[in-house]
Order: structure tokens, then C-alpha cells, then sequence
């Protein structure tokens, strides 16, 4: 038994160990298209403390394997995770992180990116909308499915910066027409308003797999919140349709740019969490 | 077959034969056991989150998600450490209750198994209707602790009590996640 025990120690170190030793693809460089950088971004994602699996630090390297330029960590109602990974990742290499919040209600929530201090939910969309844009933040309408449509009066949608016209949960069947109805609604409040494409990662799917291509000036914060609030931005799906108006969608569409990559389900990634996996299987039965 | 496995599926016997086997604790033995459960947590939480898996990967998951571990350890305190007719010490009472990860371990293993054997990932539905068994199994596996290493009179009551602990304080970490509880409390109408 000791000898079997040892073997299955064994096996999760060798897992490990090879898992280990793959490296992650280079850093994504943006492309430029006219005065504008086309930077790849997800609007929405979850990070833990909170109800996302990943840390911070994790989570960017997530964001870099995926072939993120920008990501804004939306905890619920929550935007301290995020000022602490800007603060932590300032000046290096790799995605920009902006602290934001998902400004969760019963009926409705707002991806809300660029944000210093937490926005109070309770006192409806529009007043939330007012929050952010009182902080220099920009306010998406977070996965606006039917189910969250209650708290959409049409003063609140003409305030919108943006809209989800992109997310994981278009996939649901009974859900894509209710993208494509508030789609619609958004643009006749609003017209122009800026397309998004967001993942809304927590655990499983993977960061940027719906993402934002947003036309900024240069690659910082500031004016990735600019070119949403100007509605620069272009929303692609999981199976790279795109979503926008104008110069934005024509530029983009002229840049040819890959639809986003699936996680890396690969032999080679699947060899070591067989090892791993058996090897903590053994451990546990024998 | 591993004791812990015995455990899970027959947790009377087993408790009462580990208890009487040795009634000290073992240190060692207790880390091992915690160990385990956090690379079983790690690996499992890295393969859903991630699709790979790496020593750095799985030991800050591990780190982070640590604090479920230290909900189990407070739960089993409430009911271990008033225990005055346990027939074991302290320390190998925790050493046993740890023993009875296998429901939980096995959960944990299933979503990893699941993506190596078809290469793709569990659907969190099919995972959290799957947790049910784990949670209904480890209030079985607690009754039995009660009653046979604790070896108290009031064998519901500890069970209670060990359940209201775990899922009450586990119930206030989903409710910070999601928004706060007076998000909770606007979702139920109150």
C-alpha cells in the first residue's frame, strides 16, 4: 500500500511538474488601425474575493493567455479587488486592469468600469448610471436578457454608456433574442452607444472568450474608458461576429483580427491533469 | 482501499475501529490529510478555471480557497472541543473528522475527471445539483463521528449544530461574494 501511496505522490508531482513547464504564449500586441489602437478588452469579469475562482494576479495571466490588452474586475457590488490588483500591476507588463463593479439589483445589472469608490445599487438604474459618470467611470447594461430588463426604464438606457451585445449567455436559446430586442431599444434611445463584448468569467469559460476591440488613442486606462464613452468600441463574439457602427466596425472589420481563442483543451495540457488528477484519485481511494 | 474510504461507506464501524485502534492524534497525520484536501481543491478549482494545471497554479488556488478548509475546522471545533465523553483526544478527533473527506474529495475530482475523459468542462448545473450528494453524505458521516468518537448522548443535536455552523458561515461568504446580504435580502423580496 505504502509503495502504491508513493507511486500516486508520485504521479500529482510529475502532473504538476509538466504542467509546469509549458510556457504561456507571448504577449498580445495590439494592432493599429488609423490614429487608434485596437486593444482587446473584457468588461465584465469576476475575481476572488468575490465569486470568481482566480486571485487578481492569476487572473491577469489569465487575461495575457487569452490575448487581452485591458480587463476590468466587475466584483458584485464590490469595487476594492480591483483597485488592488491596478495598484499591484501598476507599471508592469501585461494587461491593463481597471477597478470596476457589476452594480448588482434585482432588476438589473451594470458593468461599471473606471470606478474609485463603490456605487450604491439601491436606489435604481438611473441613479447608479449617475454614480459612475459622477466618478469619470462608463456604465454597460450587464447581460440585459429578459430576466434583468425590469429596472430598464428608458431614462436609464438613454444614460448608458454601453451595452453587453456580446456574452456566453447569447448561446442560451431562449436568450439571443432578448440581446438582439434590447439591442435594438438601446439604439433608438441612444444611438451610437458604445457595443460590448464581455465574458462575465467567474470559474469556468475563459476570460475575453466575448470581448470588447475598442479604438483608443493610446494603450491606457483612461482612454479606453474614453473610446467606450465615445462608442469607439466594436463587440465580438465566441465564434468572431462582430457587433458595432461606423468607422469603429469598419476598422476593425478592415484589421482581420482572429476570433478569440477556446481555452487550450490540448493533449498537451490534458496529459498533465491526467497524471495529476489520477495520481490525487489514487491518494484518495488507496 | 484506503480507511477513509471504509469510512465513507461505513462510517460507524469505521469511526468506532479507528477511535479504538488509537485514541492520540497524530500531527503528521492531520497535515496530510489537509494537505490532500487542498491539492484535491486546487487541482479541481485550476482545471475548471483554467484548463491546465502547474505547481504555482494549483498552490495559490489552493492559498485563496484555503479559507473553506478553516470553515470546516471552526464547524468541527464547535462540536469537538465542548465534548467531554469523546473517547479519543482532541487532536485525533480532528485527525478522524478530516479522514471523512472522501464525499467532498470525489466532488472535487469529478469536473477534472469529467475534462480529462471528455475534454470538455462539467456544466455548473450538472456540479451543483452533484454537490447535494456530498452535503447530504457528510451529515451522515457526522452523525456517525458523533456517535462514535465523540460518543454523545445527543447525536441530532450535534449534527445540527455542526451543519447550522458550516453551511451559516459559508452562506455569509456566498452572500459577500454575490453582493452583500442586503443584496440577498432585495433578491427574496425583503
Amino acid at each position: 500500500m505504502t509503495r502504491l501511496r508513493s507511486a500516486a505522490v508520485g504521479l500529482v508531482v510529475a502532473g504538476l511538474a509538466a504542467g509546469s513547464l509549458s510556457t504561456g504564449p507571448p504577449l498580445h500586441e495590439p494592432v493599429r488601425a488609423g490614429d487608434y489602437w485596437i486593444l482587446a478588452a473584457d468588461f465584465h469579469v469576476h475575481g476572488f474575493l468575490g465569486d470568481g475562482a482566480l486571485a487578481p494576479w492569476l487572473l491577469r495571466d489569465e487575461a495575457a493567455r487569452a490575448g487581452l490588452d485591458v480587463f476590468v474586475l466587475t466584483n458584485h457590488n464590490r469595487v476594492s479587488t480591483g483597485k488592488f490588483a491596478r495598484r499591484r500591476f501598476a507599471g508592469t507588463a501585461g494587461p491593463i486592469v481597471i477597478p470596476g463593479q457589476e452594480i448588482t439589483a434585482r432588476g438589473f445589472h451594470i458593468a461599471a468600469a473606471g470606478l474609485e469608490e463603490r456605487v450604491d445599487w439601491t436606489h435604481g438604474a438611473a441613479a447608479a448610471i449617475r454614480a459612475v459618470h459622477a466618478e469619470g467611470g462608463v456604465a454597460i447594461a450587464a447581460h440585459p436578457e429578459r430576466s434583468y430588463w425590469q429596472g430598464w426604464d428608458d431614462e436609464s438606457v438613454r444614460l448608458l454608456d454601453g451595452y453587453e451585445r456580446a456574452h456566453p449567455s447569447m448561446k442560451k436559446p431562449e436568450a439571443g433574442a432578448d440581446f438582439v430586442t434590447f439591442a435594438a431599444r438601446a439604439e433608438a434611445l441612444h444611438p451610437g452607444m458604445a457595443t460590448i463584448g464581455s465574458s462575465d468569467y467567474h470559474t469556468t469559460q475563459s476570460p475575453g472568450i466575448c470581448r470588447t476591440l475598442v479604438l483608443a488613442r493610446d494603450r491606457t486606462a483612461e482612454s479606453v474608458i474614453a473610446a467606450v464613452r465615445d462608442g469607439r468600441t466594436v463587440a465580438m463574439d465566441m465564434d468572431g461576429r462582430l457587433y458595432g457602427h461606423g468607422d469603429a466596425l469598419r476598422l476593425v472589420q478592415e484589421a482581420h483580427l482572429p476570433p478569440p481563442a477556446r481555452p487550450p483543451f490540448t493533449a498537451g495540457s490534458r496529459a498533465p491533469i491526467a497524471a495529476a488528477v489520477g495520481g490525487l484519485l489514487l491518494l484518495v481511494l488507496l | 482501499m484506503s480507511a477513509d474510504v471504509e469510512l465513507a461507506f461505513a462510517p460507524a464501524d469505521t469511526f468506532d475501529r479507528l477511535a479504538r485502534t488509537r485514541a492520540t492524534g497524530s500531527v503528521i497525520g492531520l497535515a496530510g490529510r489537509v494537505l490532500l484536501a487542498l491539492a484535491v481543491m486546487g487541482t479541481s478549482v485550476a482545471v475548471a478555471a483554467t484548463g491546465r494545471v502547474s505547481a504555482g497554479l494549483v498552490a495559490i488556488i489552493a492559498a485563496s480557497w484555503s479559507f473553506a478548509l478553516l470553515v470546516q475546522t471552526i464547524a468541527a471545533a464547535v462540536v469537538i472541543l465542548p465534548a467531554r465523553t469523546s473517547v479519543v483526544t482532541r487532536l485525533r478527533a480532528f485527525e478522524l473528522w478530516f479522514q471523512a473527506h472522501v464525499p467532498w474529495s470525489l466532488w472535487f475530482l469529478l469536473p477534472p475527471l469529467y475534462f480529462v475523459v471528455a475534454g470538455r468542462r462539467i456544466t455548473d448545473g450538472v456540479l451543483m445539483g452533484a454537490a447535494l450528494v456530498p452535503m447530504a453524505w457528510t451529515a451522515v458521516l457526522m452523525r456517525a463521528f458523533a456517535r462514535n468518537v465523540l460518543r454523545s448522548r445527543h447525536v441530532h443535536a450535534v449534527t445540527l449544530v455542526h451543519q447550522t455552523v458550516l453551511w451559516g458561515l459559508t452562506l455569509c461568504y456566498i452572500a459577500f461574494a454575490i453582493g452583500g446580504w442586503d443584496r440577498v435580502l432585495d433578491e427574496v423580496g425583503l
